[in-house]
């Protein structure tokens, strides 16, 4: 339901006067206007009975900055999985997998497509298409190609890396699939020359080869961060990071929360090419437009009604509805939870070693 | 079985017609707040009013411009006089209008006339302001009362114990001039002639119960006696009088009139001698004081107990133009007879009558447009109100008093209305449900199709396909409804060209709530 069939849901029950779509935004009045108020302060209290609702759950990514210790928390967020920082090297390509087109690809040669099989390909014909990457000199880095050849033509693609589009300073190799109907990924690695280095993807024969993805990312293995507390990272580390030296800038091992909405990692990062990933829960926005939807899904939302009539119940000095509505509203969120919010039967114990996988069952 | 204890029922009989002088709390159930086009029904209840009709659908004759409009319509001898312009032409419902006679003069108010019979043949006396006074019978002649003592501005007149009085001459407004008994040119009073001076300008003429009453514009006089030698003048009241001729009626036997504090009966002015206990209309005083004197004229429909007296605006168009609807019926929520009250918007009457033409009671209008209506006739295929330029629906209104239910304190959640109503054919009508006095913070409802129930077959005037045997004269409709609040008012629409529904009563059925 969207904010006026959940208004109206209310308004029903009532036994009240609905609203319309025209009438929704300025023409409510009375009762009408008090339950719209009453909606979002019931969605309010429904996301406030649980800390992580999986409606709410949200991934960020964060690049790092050399010598930069301390980075923002999202402005949205509630609660924040510090179990879940990974550092992974950054990906270099925009537009690596071709989702919906092709963008920031460069004809070299040819007519280079788009073609939406799969997940969204590069689809090269007698045809070559570059894209441009931010190196560092003498820095290694991976990559990483998939090819279809959905012409079982045996054609191969070369993969070439080097100063300018085209170029094969860096990396100059083929790649040919010859599980047809399958595709054939290419793992190799270059060392960049330039701070601008190209990477090409050229078919020269007039057969189909359709490209999945391309991922060129600094040649570091990603790590989880071990999450520490501030005064761990005080005690610990700040003295370090507070002197104003580059011995101790490298890649980071642990991530902690500070004190006033950010997460800090150390060691310093010593490079722009790192990227942290995590996961956190966000805040929700009150809905204001006649179409806006909740998170929360619809075979919850007679939970948030059932909030709204205890509200309005309460209003309205009904006593007796005021509880039913309450009651049903305690048994809705009882229910949300058991499905939504299972409790884990089992969890990680790092106090002791408990053998060669540390898991515990949770019993009672 | 289902529980409905929460649920309570509130019952009220629609009785007490318009009422615009009482406070919410002093208001009784069934009167009406708004009732605009319904009129309260002798059988009970409110009945949208019928329309109207061309009585001729060709037009009076103009005499030299096309805006004259009609100064007389009087059903004389099963025809329609209409004067138009200075001249009087007859017609049936068909066929063109003839002359009867022309030259009157420019006519700057209505002609007043009586009926009467001394010789065996029905006559009709005419009053023009611009003329002579004519008398015509009923092969149509046309004689002039133009004797000495007669002057060419009477614009009143009256037929009192065999005498013709006029009155409202230009140079002697406060004199009354008669002619001997059974004369018709003759103001001698070696005849029975003569004349009567009243202390006021005269305004009107009635006879009523044995005694010729004096209408001033401040005073009212009564004249008794049977000829010259001892009629006598003995005041009614000092301090009152009529505001204009046309609307002085006879009804329910007592004489009506517009007085400068509302509508009047005579018998209740003549009786108590006070001001206050002689007017019948202090329950729409708001209305009256609305009354413009631009051209009042009135009419009774017998039949219905029913009085109405039209004050359109000169200016006004059809649309705008009002009249005040009174019946004398009994209250069925009081037991008590006395007046009702309903608007009628939508007839622009320029002068009306009614008599019976046959043994049909005929009400009729002539228009500013130069047309005569025959009022009382709209039809099951077409109840509307007839004009020169087309046809126009009847918007009729009903809407109850704000109802608190005993506790204006709690909040009434409104579940369900019933609706008694008798109907006559196809009903297309909108009920609505007002809340907190048409509160603009509280949500009002939209309108519920209030549609046509099971019509009754009647012997003789049932239609087959149409009709349901054996079927209640009252029918009950159940319309669930929303929304709720301190005060309920009930309103009904109807703007269809259906036949009338008479609205019986409402049965509102409420939770109360709580007092937020």
């Amino acid at each position: 339901m969207n904010y006026l069939q959940l208004t109206n849901a209310v308004l029903s029950e009532l036994n009240e006067v609905t609203l319309t779509s025209s009438n929704f935004a300025s023409g409510a009045v009375g009762i009408q206007q008090t339950t719209k108020d009453v909606v979002n302060k019931a969605l309010r209290d429904v996301y406030s009975s649980e800390l992580e609702w999986p409606w709410l759950h949200s991934d960020k990514t964060q690049g790092t900055f050399a010598g930069q210790k301390e980075y923002d928390l999202p402005t949205d967020y509630r609660s924040v999985d510090f179990e879940s920082f990974y550092l992974v090297p950054t990906e270099l390509v925009t537009n690596s997998t071709f989702d919906s087109n092709i963008t920031n690809w460069s004809t070299v040669s040819g007519s280079p497509a788009y073609n939406s099989g799969g997940n969204g390909r590069l689809r090269l014909n007698a045809a070559a298409a570059s894209a441009s990457l931010s190196t560092v000199k003498n820095r290694s880095y991976r990559v990483q190609v998939r090819v279809m050849d959905t012409s079982s033509s045996g054609s191969s693609l070369k993969v070439q890396v080097g100063t300018s589009a085209a170029g094969t300073q860096n990396l100059n190799t083929t790649v040919t699939v010859s599980d047809f109907g399958d595709g054939k990924i290419l793992d190799t690695t270059f060392t960049a020359t330039a701070s601008t280095s190209h990477i090409t993807l050229d078919n020269d024969d007039s057969n189909n080869l359709d490209v999945d993805f391309v991922k060129v990312s600094e040649d570091l293995p990603p790590k989880k961060l071990i999450y520490i507390t501030y005064e761990d990272y005080r005690r610990r580390f700040l003295t370090t990071a507070q002197t104003n030296n580059s011995d101790h800038y490298g890649t980071p091992d642990y991530v902690f929360r500070t004190q006033d909405d950010k997460f800090g990692l150390y060691r310093v990062p010593d490079s722009d090419g790192y990227t942290i990933n995590y996961e956190y829960w966000k805040t929700h926005s009150d809905l204001s437009g006649s179409t806006d939807t909740p998170d929360i899904p619809a075979r919850f939302h007679d939970v948030v009604v059932a909030r709204a009539k205890y509200y309005i119940y309460n209003l309205r000095s009904d006593p007796q509805f005021t509880q039913f509505a309450d009651r049903d509203y305690r048994e809705g969120v009882k229910r949300m939870r058991i499905e939504l919010i299972n409790a884990p039967t089992e969890m990680l114990d790092t106090r002791v070693n408990l053998g060669y996988n540390r898991r515990g069952a949770i019993s009672g | 079985m289902a529980d409905t204890s929460q649920i309570s029922p509130f019952v009220f009989g629609c009785s007490g017609g318009l009422v615009l002088n009482k406070d919410t709390f002093s208001f009784e159930p069934g009167e009406s707040r708004i009732l605009q086009n319904f009129e309260p029904d002798i059988k009970g209840g409110y009945k949208r009013i019928l329309g109207t009709t061309f009585y001729n659908s060709n037009i009076v004759p103009q005499v030299s411009a096309s805006n004259e409009r009609v100064v007389m319509s009087a059903i004389f001898n099963d025809l329609v006089l209409a004067a138009r312009g200075g001249s009087i032409h007859r017609a049936g419902t068909s066929g063109s209008w003839t002359s009867v006679t022309t030259g009157l003069g420019t006519p700057s108010k209505n002609y007043e006339f009586k009926k009467f019979n001394f010789s065996g043949t029905d006559n009709i006396v005419i009053a023009t302001g611009t003329s002579f006074p004519i008398i015509i019978d009923t092969s149509y002649n046309v004689s002039s009362v133009n004797a000495t003592g007669s002057v060419n501005t009477f614009s009143i007149v009256e037929v009192f114990k065999n005498h013709i009085f006029f009155a409202g001459g230009s140079s002697a407004p406060q004199e009354i001039k008669f002619m001997g008994p059974f004369q018709t040119n003759d103001f001698t009073s070696g005849n029975g002639g003569g004349a009567i001076k009243v202390d006021t300008t005269i305004v009107g003429l009635k006879v009523f119960r044995g005694s010729l009453f004096i209408f001033g514009l401040d005073k009212i006089f009564k004249l008794v006696g049977t000829s010259l030698s001892d009629f006598a003048i003995t005041p009614v009241t000092r301090t009152i009088g009529c505001l204009d001729r046309g609307s002085i009626q006879e009804l329910g036997g007592d004489i009506v009139f517009l007085a400068p504090d509302g509508i009047r009966t005579i018998a209740g002015t003549e009786r108590i001698d006070d001001v206050e206990l002689g007017t019948v209309s202090k329950q729409i005083q708001e209305r009256i004081d609305e009354v413009t004197t631009d051209n009042v004229s009135s009419l009774v429909i017998r039949k219905k107990s029913q009085y109405r007296m039209f004050y359109p605006k000169t200016s006004g168009t059809e649309a705008s133009s009002k009249a005040i609807i009174s019946v004398v019926k009994v209250n069925s929520n009081t037991g008590r007879l006395g007046y009702e009250y309903a608007d009628l918007v939508g007839i622009k009457a320029s002068s009306c009558d009614s008599d019976f033409v046959g043994s049909t009671e005929t009400a009729i209008h002539g228009g500013y447009d130069g047309y005569v209506y025959l009022q009382e006739s709209g039809t099951s295929a077409s109840n509307v109100f007839t004009r020169a330029g087309g046809t126009a629906n009847i918007e009729s209104i009903y809407k109850s008093p704000d109802l608190t239910m005993g506790d204006p304190g709690i909040r009434k959640s409104m579940q369900r209305v019933i609706v008694n109503y008798t109907n006559e054919g196809l009903v297309d009508a909108d009920l609505r449900l007002r809340y907190d006095y048409d509160s603009a913070t509280t949500p009002q409802p939209g309108s519920y199709p209030l549609a046509t129930g099971n019509i009754p077959a009647i012997y003789g005037t049932g239609t087959y396909g149409n009709s349901t045997y054996n079927q209640s004269s009252l029918p009950l409709v159940r319309q669930d409804v929303q929304g709720s609040g301190f005060a309920v008012a009930v309103k009904v629409n109807d703007e269809s060209t259906n036949p009338p529904i008479s609205l019986k009563g409402f049965e509102l059925e409420f939770v109360p709530g709580g007092r937020r």
